[in-house]
C-alpha cells in the first residue's frame, strides 16, 4: 500500500531529528527515514546506546536529549532505510532487502557530509581510514585503534580525533598538518566574527592548543604516501622545508575537512553553488530549506558544512516553515517561533567564514601523486586519469565515460571530488563551471530481484 | 589492531566470518565486529588488492562482504545477528556462486 504523508524527512541526523521535533509537534503526519539503525547521524552517532556515554563531553552529549525528544515526538522512524531516488512527491527506499515508495506533501533532504576525500599513495591499504570513520567506531562501538597512529590532514576533527586518542592513552606516532602556514592570517580578518560564539571558539583553541601540546604536530606537511612494512605501515611525507621524513603505524588516519553530501540533492537536479574556500558543491537553499524545486527541501550540512549547533537550528527552521506551508502555523506564529532558532544560526554563520579559512585545504594537496589511486572502485590512478584528462576531457562527465571513475559501486561518492580538481588544475578551469558526475538512481546498488518485486507507482495509483 | 575501550550495552552474540566463530555484542555493525579477526580487511577489489572499511557511514562501499549468502552487502550497515555468517568479498561478486557459501 502506499501512503501519502505530510511530511518525509531523509536523514535522522541533528537537522532531521530538529525538524521531525516541529513538524510533528504541530500535528503534521511525519515519517523519519535514516540508514542507520539509531538516530543521531554521524555527530550524534549511537548517542542513545553508545558505550562512550558520557565519556566524550559536553558536544556529544548534547546529542541525548534531542534523541531522546525525537523518539517521544510523534514522528515515525524508519531505521535501516536506504534512500534510492526521490521526487518532489515521493521516495523510494530499500530496508531488509525489500524496497518500496512513500509519498509527501513536503520532503525534507537531511543526509549531512561526508569526509572530503584526498586520494593519495597508499590510502586503499588495510588500516588507513578517515578519522571520521575511527570517530564512529568509538561513538558506536567503544573500539579505539591499538597505535601507534599517524594522523594526517587538516580541519578541527583532526584535532579532536587528538584529544581522543590522547585521552584514551593510544599512542600517537605523529599528526601530521596539511593546511597551509598562511591559513591563520587570511582567517583574522574574521576574528570579530569568531567571537560570536566564544565558548565555541575556546574550545577549539584549547582543542589545538593540546594538541600541539600533547603530540608530536608536524606543521605544513606535503607529498604523503603510505606503504607496507611488513609490520605495520609507513608513512613517509615532506616537511615544510622539503626534507623526507618517515613514520611508522599500524593504524593511519586520514582527514581534508568535511563536504555535503549531495549525491541526494543532485539526483534531484536541485540548483547547487560551489563553496570557494572549502571547495566544495552544496545545494543552493533558503533559510527556511527552499530549494529550486518546490515541495523539496534541505537542512543541515546538506546544505552548508556548519556543524551539529547550526544544523539543529536549520532543521527546526525548516520544519516551522513546513508547518506553515501547510497551514498549521500561521505566517506570525512561525515567525516568533523562529527567533531562537535564527538567532543561533546568526551566531554560528558569524564563526564560520574564520573556520573555513582557517582549515581551508591546501590547493596542492588536492592534487593527487600520479601513483595514487583516484576512483577506488574502478582501481584508477592519477596517472590513469590525467593522462585522458590532458588528451582534452574537460568535464566529470566526460572522464567518467571515457576511463570509467565513478562506475563502480561507491558510485563517484568517493572520487568525484578529486576528479574535479584535476580536471580544473590541468585545464586552468574555474572550478564553479565543473559539476560533480551526474547522479542516477538507483543511489545505491540493488538487487535486481528487490526491484522487480517492487509495487509499481502505477499500480497504486 | 582495534581494541575495546569500552564495553558494549548489547547482548554476546556469535557470528562466523570465514566460518571461524566471532563473539560480539548486538547493537554492532558487522563491519566492527571484524575487525580484529579480518585484519582490517573486508574484501578485495576485482584487480585483487585489499581493501579494508574506509568510512564506516555507508559512504565508500568499501566494505562489501557476503552475509548469509547475500553478496555486496555493506557490512557497515549491516547490524550483527546471532548465527550470521559472513564472507570477505573477493573482487566483484560471482552471482552464479551466489549461494555457495551456504
Amino acid at each position: 500500500m502506499s501512503s501519502v504523508w505530510d511530511v518525509i524527512i531523509v536523514g535522522a541526523g541533528p537537522a532531521g531529528m530538529s525538524a521531525a521535533i516541529e513538524t510533528a509537534r504541530h500535528g503534521l503526519s511525519t515519517l523519519v527515514v535514516d540508514r542507520q539503525n539509531e538516530p543521531g547521524g554521524q555527530i550524534y552517532r549511537s548517542v542513545g546506546s553508545s558505550p562512550m556515554s558520557g565519556k566524550l563531553g559536553s558536544d556529544y552529549a548534547a546529542g541525548l536529549p534531542l534523541v531522546k525528544r525525537f523518539l517521544e515526538c510523534g514522528a515515525q522512524f524508519e531505521a535501516g532505510a536506504n534512500v534510492w531516488d526521490i521526487a518532489p512527491d515521493r521516495v523510494y527506499y530499500s530496508q531488509q532487502g525489500k524496497s518500496r515508495f512513500v509519498r509527501a506533501r513536503q520532503v525534507l533532504l537531511a543526509t549531512g557530509a561526508m569526509e572530503r576525500p584526498v586520494p593519495l599513495p597508499g590510502w586503499t591499504l588495510p588500516g588507513v581510514m578517515g578519522s571520521g570513520a575511527s570517530d564512529v567506531l568509538l561513538k558506536s562501538a567503544g573500539l579505539l585503534p591499538e597505535g601507534p597512529v599517524v594522523l594526517c590532514g587538516n580541519g578541527p576533527l583532526i584535532l579532536q580525533a587528538a584529544v581522543h586518542l590522547s585521552h584514551f592513552k593510544v599512542p600517537v606516532a605523529g599528526v601530521l598538518l596539511t593546511g597551509r602556514l598562511g591559513n591563520a592570517l587570511r582567517a583574522m580578518k574574521h576574528a570579530a566574527g569568531a567571537l560570536a560564539r566564544p565558548g565555541y571558539f575556546l574550545h577549539g583553541v584549547s582543542m589545538a592548543a593540546k594538541t600541539l601540546l600533547k603530540q608530536k604536530c608536524v606543521m605544513g606537511v606535503r607529498d604523503v604516501a603510505i606503504s607496507e612494512n611488513g609490520q605495520g605501515l609507513d608513512v613517509s611525507f615532506a616537511t615544510q622545508g622539503g626534507k623526507r621524513k618517515n613514520l611508522s603505524a599500524s593504524t593511519v588516519l586520514l582527514h581534508e575537512g568535511v563536504i555535503s553530501e549531495s549525491r541526494i540533492t543532485r539526483l534531484a537536479r536541485l540548483r547547487h553553488a560551489w563553496d570557494q574556500t572549502q571547495r566544495y558543491w552544496h545545494v543552493d537553499a533558503t533559510v527556511w530549506g527552499q530549494t529550486s524545486a518546490p515541495g523539496l527541501r534541505t537542512a543541515g550540512d546538506t546544505v552548508t558544512v556548519r556543524g551539529a549547533v547550526a544544523a539543529r537550528a536549520e532543521g527546526s527552521l525548516v520544519g516551522l516553515d513546513i508547518c506553515r506551508e501547510l497551514g498549521r502555523l500561521p505566517l506570525a506564529d512561525r515567525d516568533r517561533e523562529a527567533r531562537p532558532f535564527l538567532r543561533t544560526l546568526k551566531r554560528c554563520n558569524a564563526l564560520q567564514p574564520f573556520l573555513d579559512e582557517y582549515f581551508a585545504p591546501t590547493p596542492s594537496m588536492l592534487q593527487p601523486h600520479p601513483d595514487a589511486i583516484v576512483c577506488r572502485c574502478e582501481e584508477l590512478t592519477a596517472g590513469d586519469l590525467n593522462a585522458v584528462i590532458r588528451e582534452g576531457c574537460y568535464s566529470p562527465d566526460g572522464l567518467k565515460a571515457q576511463a570509467r571513475p565513478g562506475m563502480g559501486t561507491c558510485q563517484g561518492r568517493i572520487c568525484g571530488q578529486a576528479v574535479v580538481e584535476m580536471i580544473a588544475d590541468a585545464h586552468g578551469l574555474p572550478l564553479e563551471n565543473l559539476p560533480l558526475y551526474t547522479a542516477q538512481p538507483p543511489l545505491f546498488p540493488l538487487r535486481l530481484g528487490e526491484l522487480i518485486e517492487m509495487p509499481s507507482p502505477s499500480d497504486l495509483l | 589492531m582495534f581494541k575495546k575501550v569500552s564495553a558494549s550495552k548489547g547482548k554476546i552474540v556469535t557470528i562466523y566470518f570465514e566460518g571461524q566463530p566471532v563473539q560480539t555484542e548486538e547493537g554492532m555493525t558487522v563491519a566492527a565486529a571484524v575487525l580484529d579477526p579480518s585484519h582490517g580487511w573486508s574484501r578485495t577489489s576485482h584487480g585483487g588488492q585489499k581493501r579494508g572499511p574506509y568510512c564506516q557511514m555507508g559512504v565508500c562501499h568499501e566494505c562489501l562482504m557476503t552475509i548469509d549468502g547475500i553478496p555486496n552487502q555493506q557490512a557497515c550497515l549491516t547490524m550483527v545477528v546471532e548465527g550470521m555468517q559472513v564472507y570477505r568479498q573477493d573482487g566483484a561478486p560471482d552471482f552464479h556462486k551466489e549461494n555457495s557459501h551456504e
